[in-house]
């Protein structure tokens, strides 16, 4: 994607390529701690997903008592995934943007990424409008980010450390 | 700003008047909100690591009340969230469940990740050597590391390891404080006012 610039990522000088990686290895950490959040609350599978935003009431002997989320809740609730969960996708396509990747690939990545971004946010209105049966929506968005991101994440550490870096190098002064 | 990446030269002292005042604001509202972090922590922790200790695996009444419970009963660590109070009636410490530290630890990660990526970008503009850039960098994530991973060593392995939270923090303010620091003097520093005295430019 980032052909035909001196801006690309295998091109980088070390501090950037450190910088990069730093800020990538967190995101991808955040993304597992994120899901890991999930299964402790009420688990990452469809019916765990709307648990947590319907309330676990009609299961018996649950491991914690959820209750169904207010519309201030779930506004909160959204709040929080842009924060942590959507607010990282911009880094990343960013990154990607100067990724060596074909403009079809990185575009299915960039998309891929966007969509469950979207779709992540959109989950706890899908689940709380549309019933528990949405759940698989919210699990598939959520499993979906994490698995784009780790993707993504991939592939510019492959461009930034595994790429032979021919070519002029773009260096800071 | 990644259109200054490809001037050749370019430096933040050369930066337009405008965006200096851009770039100064938002450092110092990171500085701000930093200072925010530092406050929120000593109000917690008093920044020690007997504070460290409490704040995660509950107060001293905790381990006093353990003692006189029978095996398995007592609020210690293993009981969760459990509520505790000190002798003279305060309110004590819960010792964190597994929960409520991945509820911080989730957003942590994420946020000092996209601060590091900002004000590393300012820092790349700035003639300092690569190789302080590059501990700069380091220093920072170390340090995020230690204080993201430091609250779950106290609360399952030993509270030895609030030392480490103390040097992780110490790591990450001395990062910041460069990542501040740095630009500001590239900005607005001595030599950067008579280089562009020697332009004729303003500001």
């Amino acid at each position: 994607m980032g052909r035909g610039s001196l801006l690309t990522l295998h091109r980088l000088p070390l501090g950037y390529r450190v910088l990069y990686s730093g800020v990538l290895a967190f995101i991808v950490l955040g993304y597992g701690v994120g899901i890991v959040q999930q299964v402790l609350r009420s688990g990452i599978g469809p019916a765990g997903m709307a648990h947590w935003f319907l309330g676990n009431a009609d299961v018996a002997e649950p491991a914690h008592l959820l209750f169904p989320m207010a519309p201030a809740r779930l506004l909160d609730e959204v709040w929080r995934l842009s924060l942590a969960d959507v607010l990282p996708t911009v880094v990343l396509l960013a990154l990607l943007g100067r990724s060596d990747l074909s403009p079809a690939a990185g575009g299915l990545l960039s998309g891929t990424l966007v969509l469950a971004a979207l779709a992540d946010l959109a989950a706890p209105a899908l689940v709380a409008g549309g019933g528990a049966g949405l759940g698989w929506a919210a699990a598939a968005a959520r499993l979906g980010l994490a698995a784009s991101a780790l993707v993504g994440a991939g592939v510019c550490m492959r461009d930034m450390w595994l790429r032979p870096r021919s070519g002029p190098r773009f260096r800071r002064p | 700003m990644t259109q200054y990446f490809t001037y050749r030269g370019f430096s933040l002292r050369r930066a337009d008047l405008p965006v200096r005042l851009l770039l100064t604001a938002f450092l110092c509202t990171c500085g701000i909100a930093v200072a925010v972090g530092a406050v929120n922590y000593q109000l917690r922790t008093g920044l020690s690591a007997e504070g460290s200790k409490a704040w995660y695996r509950g107060g001293l009444a905790a381990t006093e009340a353990d003692a006189r419970a029978p095996a398995g009963t007592g609020p210690g660590p293993e009981s969760g969230a459990a509520r505790t109070s000190g002798a003279d009636g305060e309110a004590g410490l819960y010792a964190r469940s597994p929960l409520e530290l991945m509820d911080a630890t989730h957003p942590h990660l994420f946020n000092q990740a996209f601060l590091f990526f900002v004000l590393g970008h300012i820092l790349a503009l700035c003639a300092v050597g690569p190789r302080l850039k590059i501990a700069v960098y380091l220093a920072g994530f170390g340090g995020v590391l230690a204080d993201t991973a430091s609250p779950w060593l106290i609360r399952f392995a030993s509270s030895s390891f609030a030392w480490l939270q103390l040097a992780g923090q110490a790591a990450m303010g001395l990062a910041f404080a460069a990542l501040l620091f740095f630009p500001l003097r590239e900005m607005w520093g001595r030599e950067a006012r008579a280089a562009r005295r020697r332009r004729g430019e303003r500001g």
